[in-house]
């Protein structure tokens, strides 16, 4: 009897509040790995029409964050894949609302921002994806490693070699900023 | 493993709003979701989430918990019910929960799932059809996510720039041009260029996007008429795009305004 009534699952959180905690790092996922800014909003839709309609088998003892990584990533590959033949690229940087900030902070950022920018650009899509979950949004080589797919070892290594690639980038970045500058 | 250089860290602590929404994305975003506002957090639907959702839901979690243990069987029947039919097993039927179980519910409970709806990638849903609705548990209306799948309308020329927010639209224009220069495609430039300058007249990349169009020119190889725009663009700035624009459209030094 007690075996063909097994204990129930424990429940998931409601969606009003996995939206709450995770709509943010879910936007910035999206816009990390490549999403236009324009398309933000639609792709982050998508992730959490698929959230809910997957939360039935979420697991609750799965880290939250980590569930909707791996998510976010399949709806960004999907993303991708339709718009790789758009011709017009266009950059993906997007900036708070202006007004919010004072005019240096407003150059700072948008140079900041167009560094990033341009060196996720030129990873191939394997190495931002690892280097966006690790370095921009701290998750561990192990558990990138388990969102991504990949082998853990293949996981550390790259998230090496790309943290030394973008120390050179900003290292010439800094470099012209401050031959111009002087 | 070694981490990254406090100068890059430091960069990509400054890009992160970049990439961020703002609270007003994410209230649109929640309204489209059809969602309503987590209890405890503030209205207007704007993360971050505050603290106390989570002390919330830890606090629903464990009423739940007490209901399951104090009703030991039609604890059961509450969870089975609760909050979404999907939780059940295939063919299972979902109980109705008990009023005095219903009263000790937190009020801001999960909604009801919509199963009726239509799944989003058009695949059926093998158990929308062997469950049966849940019962409604409150009057008022319960929010259901909306698929509408539609990307929400935009303006014509929503590709890359829409006067009404500035720096956002501004840099991806500005970097439109800088990525079609880059790939030798200088009519593009141009174009992009000319249309920053249009639609922000003084915006913060206008001296960019002129060098960019001046660049973009003599990459045409328009001759001595690029080479003059080239020399005006010298001899009144000697600012950062000053030896970009020399290279490129091969203005010899001696061309630099004596005051430099």
């Amino acid at each position: 009897m007690t075996a063909a009534n097994p204990l129930p699952r424990a429940i998931p959180p409601p969606l009003e509040v996995i939206y709450a905690e995770q709509a943010a790092f879910a936007w910035r996922t999206v816009r990390y790995l490549g999403v236009r800014a324009a398309d933000a909003e639609d792709v982050v839709h998508e992730v959490f029409i698929i959230v809910q309609r997957r939360l039935a088998d979420y697991d609750p003892g799965y880290p939250m964050k980590r569930w909707i990584a791996g998510i976010a990533r399949n709806v960004v590959l999907h993303y991708h894949r339709s718009t790789r033949r758009s011709a017009d690229r266009e950059a993906r940087a997007q900036a708070p609302s202006s007004e919010d900030l004072t005019p240096l902070d407003r150059v700072a950022l948008a140079e900041a921002a167009a560094v990033l920018e341009a060196f996720l650009e030129d990873l191939k899509p394997e190495q931002r994806e690892i280097f966006v979950l690790g370095e921009l949004e701290g998750f561990s080589s192990p558990e990138i490693a388990e969102i991504v797919g990949r082998n853990v070892n293949t996981v550390y290594s790259s998230l090496r070699s790309t943290r030394r690639l973008f120390e050179k980038a900003v290292a010439r970045h800094e470099a012209v900023r401050r031959r111009e500058g002087g | 493993m070694a981490e990254l250089e406090s100068q890059a860290k430091a960069l990509l602590e400054r890009a992160k709003p970049a990439f961020s929404p703002r609270p007003e994305d994410l209230a649109r975003l929640q309204e489209r979701l059809g969602l309503s506002d987590p209890p405890g957090g503030g209205g207007g639907g704007s993360p971050p989430p505050a603290a106390g959702l989570k002390t919330s839901w830890k606090l629903a979690a464990s009423l739940v918990v007490g209901a399951v243990l104090a009703g030991g069987a039609i604890g059961t029947s509450v969870l089975r019910s609760d909050p979404s039919p999907r939780a059940l097993g295939k063919g299972q039927v979902m109980a109705t929960k008990p009023d005095a179980v219903q009263r000790s519910m937190p009020t801001w409970h999960p909604r009801p799932w919509t199963l009726e709806q239509p799944a989003a990638d058009g695949i059926p849903d093998p158990l929308a059809n062997k469950v049966a609705p849940p019962t409604p548990r409150r009057a008022q209306p319960t929010p259901q996510v909306q698929n509408d799948r539609q990307p929400r309308e935009r303006p014509a020329e929503a590709q890359v720039a829409a006067p009404a927010s500035s720096l956002s639209e501004e840099l991806e224009l500005i970097t439109a041009a800088r990525r079609a220069l880059r790939a030798r495609h200088f009519t593009q430039t141009q174009d992009l260029a000319t249309r920053y300058r249009e639609e922000f007249p003084a915006g913060a990349f206008g001296e960019e996007a002129e060098v960019l169009s001046l660049v973009a020119e003599c990459g045409l190889a328009l001759g001595p008429q690029s080479q003059g725009a080239a020399r005006a663009y010298l001899e009144r700035s000697s600012g950062r795009f000053s030896q970009l624009v020399r290279h490129a459209c091969s203005v010899p030094p001696a061309a630099r305004p004596s005051g430099e």
